[in-house]
């Protein structure tokens, strides 16, 4: 988000001092703007990247950076590789030595009141030996443009975490997959729970867990419930991993979807009696894999259960 | 026999390392892409007034700009700025011609003008995530839950003097990353 003040000052001298007035005008009127950013990814983890290659997400795993205009007027975006700050680093990557090895395309376009861009990422990989198996990280800020009459601006840091395979691609290999699917809610915080009791996740959430294909093929999809240190995810700081003190089932786990298909997936949490519990924080992860690719594609989707 | 000795050797060794070859070598790896945190959002609604300001004076804004995390994931909001083309910001009370300083906060309220200090809410032209003290009061951008919103305070220190007299533009930018 951006706001502008729009500042002018005129001067005024006389024998000592000069006095500045300055007049900042209310451009930002109630309900005269609201909006926003949206963007489909906030952290991506790749793995096995080899090096002398140049990927893009789109190819490599059908998933652009979907960026849409949640403003009520048109905007500008920048799409733009950043080298992350040691504060902004995830998971014991290190910075992207150099900012070409990322880009985004199209970099810049304006956007229509509601309306999404795909926005394909791209990462370049130099042919160097000394890379085998280091691990980095880039951020790609998607900004909207403070423009004249145009007083609101937002922007989204995308993480793209990847690292690189200990020796070269094959020759030939061009590694595709489709991860065309969307699992709601992303994050899931259950309260309250009581240990002894096996709790349903959607009665807890209000609403059932759902995956659906949003490619135009059919999709083989495998859930799994991973612990943070088998995933691609740290615990944060208070929480213990959920599967060592809990017990997570969901059903169904293995399916298909038709184009556009949608699956409800049920849930039951249960923290046994007898462990000293109360007022213990957990979290775990729920991947679900489009499988049968020559690129192993997944999405995750969080799960925070507070025992009272 | 000598030399066929030399060469046998020769030939027991070559073959032992190219099945070592065989045996060592690593096969690619499969590429793996995984989303671990979906959809980011940001929105802000509301007002910003400073009204008119005299030079070398602090002006909280009148009212607050509320910035909600629509996206679907936990968020932490950072500031930064754009300079107007020829003032220059700071992170200290302006000492000089053309420079100001512009603060802010999160908070449920209006927040007193000393309640802002430049350690914890001067913006700059650097993107500075938020922390439990960096731009906070009773609220912060660290890790706000989806849905949540902020109301957002602004301090104007104004330059102690300025030559300009064209109309200037001061740029706040609020970017959400995961977590």
């Amino acid at each position: 988000m951006q706001s502008t003040w729009n500042v002018q000052q005129r001067t005024k001298s006389n024998l000592n001092s000069i006095l500045v007035f300055a007049f900042i005008y209310l451009f930002l009127l109630p309900n005269v703007w609201a909006g926003g950013l949206r963007c489909s990814i906030g952290e991506v983890v790749i793995s096995n990247l080899k090096i002398g290659q140049t990927y893009s997400l789109k190819s490599l795993a059908n998933l652009p950076l979907s960026i849409t205009n949640t403003d009520n007027k048109p905007v500008t975006v920048l799409v733009e590789p950043l080298i992350p700050s040691e504060g902004e680093l995830r998971q014991g990557a290190s910075p992207i030595p150099d900012l070409t090895w990322a880009s985004a395309r199209p970099d810049s376009f304006v956007l229509a009141p509601q309306q999404t861009k795909a926005v394909e990422l791209i990462l370049t990989i130099p042919d160097n030996e000394a890379l085998f198996s280091r691990k980095f990280q880039v951020n790609f800020w998607s900004h909207t443009l403070a423009q004249v009459g145009n007083l609101l601006a937002y922007g989204l840091n995308s993480r793209v975490i990847f690292t690189i395979d200990q020796v070269r691609e094959e020759p030939g290999v061009v590694p595709t997959g489709d991860l065309s699917i969307t699992f709601l809610p992303a994050e899931i915080t259950l309260n309250k729970i009581k240990p002894g009791h096996e709790y349903r996740v959607e009665d807890l959430l209000h609403r059932p867990l759902v995956i659906q294909n949003t490619s135009n093929k059919k999709l083989s999809v495998e859930l799994q419930m991973l612990s943070p240190q088998e995933s691609a995810t740290t615990l944060p700081q208070g929480y213990a991993d959920l599967l060592s003190s809990g017990v997570l089932k969901l059903s169904p786990t293995k399916f298909t979807l038709e184009p556009g298909e949608k699956k409800s997936i049920s849930g039951t949490v249960l923290f046994p009696k007898g462990k000293p519990l109360n007022g213990k924080k957990f979290m775990c992860v729920i991947s679900a894999e489009v499988v049968n690719l020559s690129v192993q594609t997944q999405i995750y989707s969080r799960i925070y259960a507070h025992v009272k | 026999m000598q030399k066929t000795l030399r060469t046998l050797v020769v030939l027991t060794v070559a073959l032992f390392f190219s099945t070592c070859k065989v045996v060592w070598a690593i096969n690619p790896a499969t590429i793996s892409v995984t989303v671990t945190i979906q959809n980011l959002s940001v929105s802000a609604t509301g007002p910003i007034a400073f009204g008119t300001v005299t030079a070398s004076s602090e002006t909280v804004s009148g009212s607050a700009s509320t910035v909600t995390n629509d996206g679907n994931v936990t968020e932490t909001y950072s500031l930064s700025l754009t300079n107007p083309a020829t003032w220059v910001a700071v992170q200290a009370a302006p000492s000089a011609a053309e420079e100001y300083a512009l603060l802010a906060q999160f908070n449920s309220g209006a927040p007193t003008a000393a309640s802002f200090t430049y350690a914890n809410h001067a913006l700059s032209t650097t993107s500075v995530a938020s922390s439990a003290t960096k731009f906070a009061g009773n609220q912060t951008g660290l890790s706000v839950a989806a849905s949540a919103t902020r109301s957002l305070w602004f301090r104007f220190n104004a330059p102690t003097s300025t030559a300009v007299t064209t109309q200037q533009t001061i740029t706040v930018t609020i970017t959400a990353a995961a977590g």
